[in-house]
């Protein structure tokens, strides 16, 4: 999984959100180093969307125009925890390698 | 006036997109316009291209695209011929053209099977009329990329009705204009990758009609022909292939 997707899910496992919400999320979570385009935004939103990771769950118009939220499907949320797991014990081979017996 | 920019670059986008939403989130963030634009652009122009496809189709969709530019770029190349006087107009050279306007006809529709009839329909005509052996060739390798079974993909790209028009030879790779073509469809993957691959494709079956049409025993006119013209035919598969994993991987 490609760290902007991953940052996007990750945005949204707590609650939903529009586009500015997440594209703020991401940058917090990031710790500032994925700062996503709005065109970049939207081209992901729509493929996980037509994956069928992320859904549409509520629509409002403020100032006139429409805004969308979106949240994580159970599929999109499978994806993300699986993919948070894989890093995790990437992670631990060379956090934590005595742990894993053998290696030292 | 950074709305109205923006606004005027969002009907880049087809009418079923969220403009108005993306509008709403492009002042929200007010970030520099000169960080919203490229990806603003690229992803209108992305997503009038039909960028919605999986990656599976946008292959199958590269290869009936790549029997589309052989089957035109084949007719053409013999109607050159035909014009110039060195090959003879005959009836069962209009009935080769009347298949592959079918032919063609059917990819642009969609409907793979009757194209791939039709293909072999031209291969067959052309062969029995034996004037014209590279459009014969042409030909059946375009029948062979139709047999590939998937869902209905209709190629309608007006470039991959125009680009076969240009006069390329697939050995001696024509003049610095085509040389610019290539870089503009190279370029274009961004956009939309399955035109590099379509090219690539067909060029893959040129190249190898280019080797079959070589003397048998001449080794090092093969050998020379593959280092010189690989590459080229490799960069647009691998830039397509390239750009269509990066932009298809979650």
């Amino acid at each position: 999984m490609r760290e902007p997707t991953y940052f996007i899910l990750a945005a949204l496992q707590d609650e939903p959100g529009h586009g500015y919400a997440i594209m703020s999320r991401v940058a917090a979570l990031s710790g500032d180093r994925v700062r996503l385009a709005t065109g970049t935004l939207y081209q992901a939103l729509d493929r996980l969307t037509k994956e069928e990771l992320v859904e549409v769950v509520r629509e409002e118009v403020v100032n006139g125009r429409a805004r969308r939220h979106y949240a994580l499907t159970p599929d999109g949320r499978s994806a993300l925890r699986a993919e948070a797991a894989r890093m995790a014990a990437a992670a631990r081979v060379v956090l934590q390698p005595r742990a894993l017996g053998g290696l030292a | 006036m950074s709305e109205r920019v923006y606004a005027a670059l969002l009907r880049l986008y087809p009418a079923g997109h969220p403009r108005d939403e993306m509008l709403d989130v492009l002042l929200t963030a007010g970030r520099p316009m000169g960080r919203e634009l490229p990806a603003l652009v690229l992803g209108g122009l992305r997503a009038r291209a039909g960028g919605d496809q999986p990656l599976r189709v946008r292959w199958l969709y590269a290869a009936r695209a790549a029997a589309l530019l052989l089957l035109i770029f084949s007719a053409v190349s013999t109607g050159r011929q035909v014009a110039s006087g060195w090959l003879p107009l005959s009836t069962a050279q209009t009935l080769v053209w009347a298949a592959v306007v079918l032919a063609a006809g059917a990819i642009v529709a969609g409907w793979r099977v009757p194209a791939a009839l039709s293909a072999f329909a031209a291969f067959v005509l052309a062969a029995a009329n034996g004037t014209d052996w590279r459009a014969v060739t042409g030909y059946s390798l375009a029948a062979v990329l139709l047999l590939l079974p998937g869902p209905r993909t209709p190629v309608r790209n007006p470039a991959l009705l125009a680009l076969p028009l240009l006069p390329i030879d697939a050995v001696a790779l024509g003049t610095p204009a085509l040389w610019w073509v290539g870089l503009a469809v190279l370029l274009w993957a961004a956009v939309d990758e399955r035109v590099a691959l379509a090219v690539g494709l067909a060029f893959c079956a040129a190249f190898l009609q280019a080797v079959a049409d070589l003397p048998g025993a001449d080794a090092r006119g093969v050998f020379l022909l593959a280092v010189t013209r690989v590459g080229f035919v490799a960069v647009f598969l691998v830039v397509g292939g390239l750009v269509a994993r990066r932009r298809f991987s979650v």
